[in-house]
């Protein structure tokens, strides 16, 4: 079936390079850019065809390049020939000793592709952060950026905003004072924002009225979120973070999430719950997020605060769906709080629309499991399944056939609920 | 129903819903309602009847998405999972039916290519570019020439030349 393809075409004709010169250029856009660079050989009609593909992506590594210098020249060569608008340039530089040598030329390059229309520019630069030309602040056409091992710091006093820009993501990025802040609200159609960085913020605000989704793997004093229009939120501090998380407000479940009242979708770690946690967590959020269908939450059971946060959060999501929450124990935190679950307060707890449960996490001690599965079936009447990670696999457990009886002897609310390991 | 007939005179006879795969003949019925018969002097009555199995196929596939979500939807709440289920294995389907479609030799997918971009079909443009950007994929210079019938009219001075602008594209 496949030879088939490899043999000439019968007619003895050359229809490929007959095709519409625009047709040539989408079929020379699907292969990688080497070979695409390739086909000027082929005869006269494919010279330039190439020069016209609408994306450059250029992974210094694929591509084989060896020294600095053949890196800069591949890409002056790829933009100085490209005749066309270029909608997406792509730039992977892996190799460590490249990073501190490309600046000028990073300027060079930025500015042809200004005078390119460039829609979405990705640069990813490694790790240490490399200072990008503050000409980047000044594409005009720019809908989506992503910026990876840069150090976002010259930013002219001047800047008036990315006015198309949808798209914007920062990882591994240095920043410094407010610049993240004003680049965020500078894009008023901003409807994605990405934002890893293990550099620290004092007072993170993120104010944009159309974001849709959130995704902040950071460290921060305090967060204020002014987006109104917000569907999914993700957000962890970085790892390893070990400061005592303390915000000034109190409440701070409640000053958080009253800010969204669009959320679908949570997605919350651990330090990010202890977050939410302080100031004091009231039973229920003082509106509730009506729209939350999904909720994934990790917390440790030493701490009766994040159970409290669930529980805030159940109580205030009337159409809560879907809850995948990982029970987790770091030994220093001391015992989980089993009897927790089974207390007047969980008690009350109902979970209407509740359908799937998926427990994860490594916590060990099967009581506090069981409590929790025991709380779920009690108040969830249309619940469908309770997944269980497989708790066998875990080091460091004996699960006996007891476990397995506690389980099946709970009494449940829902008659279709199944309890299953995943 | 709708008349499309092909440069060499054979005519189809095609639900709407089907002529209207193509942009440009949905631009046309659009513009003016009354229109039954397309003459489409660019296509033959073979790669004719070949892109209207592709957009039958789409066509039917579409509509029984949209039933099955209309039926989902009548039987009410809770039962959102299965529509996702169903579209995803309709999805999977319908892209082995589109693989198998485009087995086909080298003449036929020229024509089926310039079909596409003439009547603007672009799910089949995408699977007709995709086809030949496949077979262009991990090729020689040599291997590309020879597969495609090109005629390499470079002197061996001109081609080094070219060469050695992008050496690196070259090793």
């Amino acid at each position: 079936m496949a030879a088939r393809r490899f043999q000439a075409s019968g007619s003895g004709m050359d229809f490929l390079s007959n095709l519409p010169e625009p047709v040539k250029v989408k079929i020379l856009a699907l292969v990688p850019l080497k070979e695409a660079v390739r086909t000027s050989v082929l005869s006269k009609r494919w010279r330039q065809t190439w020069f016209g593909i609408p994306s450059l992506i250029i992974h210094e590594e694929e591509l084989g390049v060896r020294t600095l210098t053949e890196l800069i020249e591949l890409v002056d060569h790829l933009l100085f020939s490209h005749t066309d608008s270029i909608d997406k340039f792509e730039l992977v530089v892996a190799q460590r000793h490249y990073r501190f040598s490309i600046e000028e030329d990073l300027d060079i390059w930025i500015n042809t592709l200004l005078r390119k229309h460039v829609h979405e520019l990705v640069l990813n630069l490694g790790y240490a952060p490399l200072d990008i030309p503050s000409r980047i602040f000044s594409l005009p056409d720019l809908e989506a950026l992503h910026l990876r091992g840069c150090k976002i710091n010259n930013m002219p006093k001047n800047f008036d905003g990315f006015k198309w820009v949808h798209t914007l993501k920062f990882e591994n990025i240095g920043h410094e004072g407010m610049e993240i802040e004003r680049l965020v609200s500078g894009c008023p159609l901003l409807t994605h924002f990405l934002l890893v960085t293990d550099q620290m913020f004092d007072d993170l605000t993120i104010r944009s009225p159309n974001l849709l989704e959130l995704k902040i793997i950071a460290e921060f004093k305090e967060l204020h979120l002014e987006t109104p229009k917000l569907v999914t939120l993700f957000a962890s501090l970085t790892e390893g973070f070990l400061r005592v998380v303390q915000s000034k407000y109190k409440n701070n479940i409640s000053r958080l999430m009253c800010c969204l009242p669009e959320i679908q979708k949570l997605d919350i770690y651990w330090n990010f719950v202890r977050y939410l946690a302080s100031g004091g967590v009231p039973v229920q959020l003082p509106v509730n997020i009506s729209y939350l269908t999904e909720l994934v939450i990790e917390i440790d059971c030493a701490f009766s605060k994040h159970i409290d946060v669930v529980l805030c959060l159940l109580r205030s999501a009337p159409k809560l769906r879907n809850l995948y929450i990982e029970l987790n124990n770091e030994e220093n935190n001391g015992p989980p709080y089993t009897s927790y679950w089974e207390e007047a307060g969980a008690i009350e707890c109902q979970l209407n629309q509740l359908q799937t449960v998926k427990i994860g996490g490594e916590l060990l001690d099967l009581h506090c499991i069981v409590a929790f599965v025991k709380f779920v079936l009690r108040s969830a009447p249309i619940l469908e399944e309770v997944g269980m990670k497989n708790i066998a696999e875990l080091e460091g457990v004996h699960v006996g056939t007891k476990f397995f009886m506690d389980l099946l002897e709970l009494p449940r609310l829902s008659n279709k609920a199944i309890i299953k390991m995943i | 129903m709708i008349t499309l007939t092909s440069s060499d005179g054979v005519q189809f006879d095609v639900r709407e819903a089907v002529a209207k795969e193509s942009q440009i003949i949905r631009d046309m019925i659009q513009d003016d309602c009354v229109i039954t018969n397309i003459p489409l002097a660019n296509v033959n009555h073979k790669i004719l009847s070949i892109v209207l199995e592709y957009c039958q196929m789409h066509v039917d596939k579409t509509e029984m998405e949209v039933n099955a979500s209309k039926h989902q939807t009548t039987t009410g709440e809770g039962s959102s999972s299965v529509p996702v289920a169903l579209k995803v294995s309709s999805n999977k389907n319908l892209n082995d039916w589109d693989k198998e479609f485009i087995n086909v030799d080298l003449d036929t997918l020229y024509d089926l290519i310039l079909a596409a971009n003439y009547l603007n079909i672009s799910g089949l443009l995408n699977l007709t570019t995709q086809a030949a950007a496949d077979i262009i994929k991990g090729k020689t210079t040599e291997e590309i020439r020879a597969t495609f019938n090109i005629k390499n009219d470079f002197t061996p001075e001109e081609e080094a030349a070219i060469r050695k602008e992008n050496p690196w594209a070259f090793e």
